[in-house]
């Protein structure tokens, strides 16, 4: 993108320089020379507003309380157990009753003195809250995968930087020393040219039949469902549930996507692309309302040759976590639970200060504390965040329609496959748009 | 089970077997009866939809299908809207009608303008702007959603009116759909609209970008100033609007840029700086260079910023001026400014700056120096080097010896003997990664001759790293022998801190001799340096002898570290360490000590090293560092195995208040 399409004030001065007569000449241009010196830096203590009081919710909020600088103020849920619970939370930590509660996201964000915002609200409900956040001037922690369809990612990657906001996402594996590790080792030809990357993520599962029921008194169900098509309530719709179904999340696979999926983007250094071609096929339930695909497999390929091989774990003999492999069968993998390599010797490897570092993160939400104050951009912006999404929007399309898709990752759209292209973003219940 | 019971199970199955039936025949005849349970009608549809890709009548018999579903009122609410869903995906003019009939349905409605809200053919358009009529309510407002997500123009009209309306939602809404649609014509409604709101200041700046890209230059220069000039329009739009204006090219964009730098906005103010790197008028440079002078410190930084990327020479002048600045956020951004545009006439000023400076400045103009090429970066600092200003040449020894490298060692060796200590301290820093052999002699004359503590410091400092890359050791020895006898009690402990790094039997001796000296100083650093700095097992003995006999207390402690770090790295088998750490542990005075003795123990397996941490077990204070060399003694390959270790191991399991301990003590316990 060039600065006519949205750049924020401190991206282009930093894209000049990058670029321009002084690139070579000096590696760090102080803050004060740009201008920055005289401008209001959020203060010392950042406020911030919890959207979304589930379990990542509460798991987010707990990050920032355990901040020195940061002071929670408000909560917001439309599950009235949820957010009594938040609000509860926060009092006890802070010794008094000094946080608000709201049912109705709209209103925590047109408070007057928040300086950033958590958000962990289920799929369907990242963008809108997330854009009216970024609009309203709030730097944003929120939840992966970014969005609930492709364009939707876009438009709040694009809204993060016409606002000049700070974004990070909570793809928190980049925050990891070991995952770090692993993408260094990629990063800087250990395994060489690498030719394959395969992702492994969890399996997903079926519910069965369903009884439809009233909502309980304490869920404004209607704010839940919010933007989505209107279904009636049962009780495995709603918290935690959601993720199984198209409707609300995107299975396992969009669960995960913005873990593994996102690792192998950083290890190639895809922070700003996808994939041109993606072919798969999923099993999905025949029966009750979670219908994400339970088992799965595709095929992302990406410009110059490169395959990634998604599928849940097992499957295809693909293992769980990320996996690169270099032309010479070398390989590095890495979950959760370790690093690998082949041959091991990789592992006893020491990156040069000459060769690419990656960041070395302080902890997940402390750099986002750290970039609200610095302004500086976080680990996982939105654009990143919809690079990773993408991967798994356009798996979830290509295994829905059920044939091979050429994307076009400049453009993001499918090139010559009108419906494929219809199915990039997903319509929005009255009254609700982006 | 009851008999009503029994006929509601047969019942069901009943259902089941004839939605399974429909499904299998006439999947839309099981679609009709969906109930948001069974899906296999639904995924046979979805099968034949795929199918027919590429196929237009198999297409368009399924179109039909689904559209004489959605007008039938004995089909289910789900398999509707299920009906809606797929035509999302592949609807066409065909099945606008069915879909537009639903426009109104409370339940349905939605699900049908998704459809057509998807559908490219006109059809669709016309029909959603025919709702614009008609509708009421949230049917009217996802309609009017609908519209703007379709970017119709031909709705600019309606959505006009209904922006101007008493309902707030739907003028809300109209504003947010005229502000997708961004022509020009809806950038002319949103400009007439008394409340634009935040989607509609962006819709105007959209719909500038469309024109100014298009053949509507002036238009779009015209939507984008009004953007600019409004007060009530947020900053970040109003900057997107001067951005959009300046990229144009157009005389418009650079007044307006020059305009925002002197306005009251520092916000504009910024981005109107960092636009002169990159507006596009044949004078801009010169106007921008000349708003320097009048322009707030952080405004003039970050013009000079973005005029030293520009690279244009026009503005050399204003940057060189600018070195001068009171303010050193300024001066920062000049100094880059200076050094990209006249790097010859900028070089004197900007070494002043590195020589004398403080903060941002001082670095900003180091950095340049020290990797500037030419004869004028030298000049420069050879001139200042030589002026004779103490408080110069040091702020200059470190510059000077990443330029010149070996070559700078001369100058440095006599500004480190010169008579200020700043300037000595400065220039034996810049000595210690140059230094080598030659200058080992001079180096231990500074030592020897040092008043100053920093001073003798420095200079042992760049005399250890000098003797460090000398090959010969009795060579780099030699200076120092010589001159340890005559030294000063002070002197004499550097000395002999930089002879434990060189090692050696003549410089063990004359350590040994040093820890056994009255001089109390010299006493101290003979054991530090033997304890701290040693390396080899030759030392054992004599630093065993000071842990056991030295009166000191502290330096007894020193000693016994010392042995018990020495011990660690001896390059004998594990039993003779054993041995060695197990007298060094029963020495040990105090619990850090047993403690140190005990983390080496968990390098070491054999059982005789499992004994001695076992017992530690039983020591409070040592438990947390025994059970870690009890489980490391017990891991991996080479495992110390047995009953003494397993007792071991169940005590921690029983005792260890840490649970990570606990769980890996159990794990080795476990089969």
């Amino acid at each position: 993108m060039d600065n006519e399409q949205g750049l924020s004030r401190r991206d282009l001065v930093a894209g000049a320089l990058r670029t321009g007569a002084g690139a070579a000449l000096f590696s760090i241009v102080p803050a004060s020379a740009l201008g920055l010196g005289g401008r209001p830096a959020p203060s010392n203590r950042i406020v911030m507003g919890c959207i979304g009081m589930g379990g990542q919710g509460n798991s987010n909020m707990g990050g920032f309380l355990g901040q020195g600088d940061t002071q929670v103020v408000a909560v917001c849920d439309v599950d009235r157990n949820h957010l009594n619970g938040a609000r509860d939370t926060v009092n006890r930590h802070y010794n008094n009753q000094g946080c608000s509660a709201y049912a109705d996201f709209r209103e925590l964000l047109a408070r007057k003195d928040l300086d950033a915002i958590s958000l962990a609200t289920p799929d369907h409900w990242h963008a809108i809250p997330a854009i009216a956040a970024l609009n309203a001037g709030y730097d944003v922690y929120g939840e992966k995968p970014i969005s609930h369809c492709l364009l939707e990612g876009r438009d709040m990657a694009d809204a993060q930087k016409r606002n000049g906001r700070i974004w990070q996402t909570g793809s928190w594996q980049r925050s990891q020393g070991h995952f770090r590790t692993a993408c260094e080792l990629v990063r800087n030809g250990r395994i060489g040219k690498v030719v394959r990357i395969e992702v492994g993520l969890p399996t997903g599962g079926g519910c069965g039949p369903t009884q439809f029921k009233d909502a309980p008194p304490e869920l404004d169900y209607n704010f839940w469902v919010g933007p989505s098509r209107w279904a009636p309530y049962c009780d495995q719709r709603t918290h935690w549930n959601w993720r199984w179904q198209l409707d609300y999340g995107g299975g396992q696979m969009m669960d995960w996507i913005g873990h593994h999926g996102d690792i192998a983007h950083w290890g190639m250094g895809w922070d700003n692309t996808g994939p041109v071609e993606i072919e798969g096929a999923g099993q999905y339930p025949d029966q009750g309302i979670w219908d994400a695909a339970t088992t799965y497999y595709f095929v992302c390929k990406y410009k110059g040759g490169v395959e990634m091989h998604l599928a849940n774990g097992g499957n295809k003999g693909i293992r769980g976590g990320t996996r690169w492999i270099g032309e010479n069968g070398n390989w590095v993998w890495v979950d959760r639970g370790g690093l690998e390599a082949q041959p091991k010797s990789l592992l006893q490897e020491r990156i040069g200060p000459d060769e690419t570092n990656l960041f070395r993160s302080p902890g997940h939400h402390r750099e986002f504390l750290d970039c609200v104050k610095s302004r500086q951009q976080t680990i996982t912006p939105a654009e990143t965040a919809h690079r990773s999404a993408s991967i798994g929007h356009l798996g979830q399309i290509a295994m829905l329609l059920g044939r091979k898709l050429k994307f076009d990752p400049v453009a993001e759209r499918f090139q010559n496959d009108a419906t494929a292209n219809r199915m990039l973003r997903t319509p929005m219940r009255s009254p609700w748009r982006l | 089970m009851t008999r009503a019971i029994h006929i509601a199970c047969a019942a069901a199955a009943m259902a089941a077997l004839t939605s399974a039936a429909w499904a299998q025949n006439d999947p839309y005849a099981g679609l009709a009866r969906y109930d948001g349970q069974n899906r296999t009608a639904l995924a046979a549809i979805e099968k034949s939809v795929k199918a027919a890709q590429g196929k237009p009548a198999q297409a368009a018999a399924i179109e039909a299908k689904l559209a004489a579903l959605l007008k039938d009122p004995s089909a289910e609410f789900a398999g509707k809207q299920e009906a809606c869903r797929i035509l999302w995906m592949v609807g066409t003019a065909r099945s606008v009608p069915a879909l537009a009939s639903l426009l109104p349905d409370e339940k349905l409605g939605d699900a049908a303008r998704y459809a057509l809200e998807r559908c490219p053919a006109p059809e669709a358009g016309a029909a959603l702007r025919t709702g614009l009529a008609k509708l009421k309510g949230p049917a009217l407002i996802g309609v009017i959603n609908s519209v703007g997500n379709r970017q119709d123009p031909l709705a600019v009209g309606a959505l006009t009116g209904l922006a101007k309306g008493a309902d707030a939602g739907v003028a809300q809404a109209s504003v947010a759909a005229l502000a997708r649609i961004a022509t020009p014509q809806a950038a002319v409604a949103l400009n007439a609209l008394p409340a634009k709101g935040l989607p509609g200041w962006h819709g105007m700046v959209a719909a500038a970008r469309t024109a100014l890209a298009g053949k509507q230059p002036k238009v779009g220069l015209a939507l984008a100033s009004r953007v600019l000039a409004s007060k009530s329009a947020p900053e970040p739009v109003r900057g997107e609007a001067l951005r959009l204006l300046a990229g144009s090219g157009a005389p418009e964009g650079l007044a307006a840029a020059l305009a925002a730098l002197k306005g009251p906005s520092p916000y504009l103010q910024i981005i109107a700086a960092e636009l002169a790197a990159t507006v596009r008028r044949p004078d801009a440079v010169k106007r921008y260079a000349a708003a320097v002078a009048t322009a707030t410190p952080e405004t003039a930084a970050a013009l000079l910023t973005a005029l030293g990327t520009r690279g244009d020479g026009a503005a050399a002048n204003v940057a060189l001026a600018q070195l001068k600045s009171s303010d050193q956020a300024v001066r920062t951004a000049a100094i880059r400014a200076a050094v990209l545009l006249d790097p010859e006439r900028a070089a004197t000023p900007v070494a002043e700056l590195a020589a004398r400076g403080s903060g941002d400045d001082k670095r900003m103009a180091t950095e340049w120096l020290r990797q500037a090429k030419g004869a004028a970066a030298a000049d420069a600092i050879d001139k200042l080097a030589g002026s004779g200003a103490a408080e110069v040449k040091g702020a200059l020894a470190g510059i000077i010896a990443e330029r010149d490298g070996p070559r700078a060692v001369p100058m440095l060796m006599a500004n480190a003997k010169g008579p200020d200590a700043g300037a000595a301290v400065a220039a034996l820093r810049a000595l210690a990664p140059i230094a080598s052999a030659g200058q080992l002699p001079g180096l231990v004359g500074i030592v020897t001759a040092a008043q100053d503590d920093d001073v003798r410091q420095s200079a042992h400092d760049a005399l250890a790293a000098a003797a460090g890359r000398t090959p010969d050791h009795e060579a780099a020895l030699a200076p120092i022998l010589s001159a340890v006898g005559g030294a000063s009690s002070q002197a004499k402990g550097a000395l002999l801190s930089v002879m434990a790094d060189i090692g050696g039997s003549a410089a063990l001796a004359e350590l040994t001799k040093g820890a056994a000296s009255s001089d109390a100083e010299v006493r101290r650093a003979a054991v530090v340096a033997l304890a701290d700095r040693w390396s080899g097992s030759d030392a054992l003995p004599t630093l065993l002898g000071l842990a056991k006999s030295e009166e000191g207390r502290s330096l007894r402690v020193r000693a016994l570290r010392g042995c018990i770090r020495l011990i660690g790295e001896k390059k004998v088998d594990a039993a003779e360490r054993v041995a060695d750490l197990a007298q060094a542990y029963a020495m040990a005075e105090r619990p850090d000590e047993k403690k140190m003795a005990l983390g080496v123990l968990a390098g070491c397996r054999t059982a005789a090293a499992m004994d001695v941490a076992a017992e530690a077990l039983d020591n409070e204070e040592l438990f947390a560092e025994a059970a870690d060399t009890v489980i490391k003694l017990a891991s991996g390959n080479g495992a110390v195995s047995g009953p003494a270790t397993r007792a071991a191991l169940e005590k921690i399991v029983a005792k260890a208040q840490d649970g990570g301990i606990r769980d890996r003590a159990r794990k080795l316990i476990q089969p």
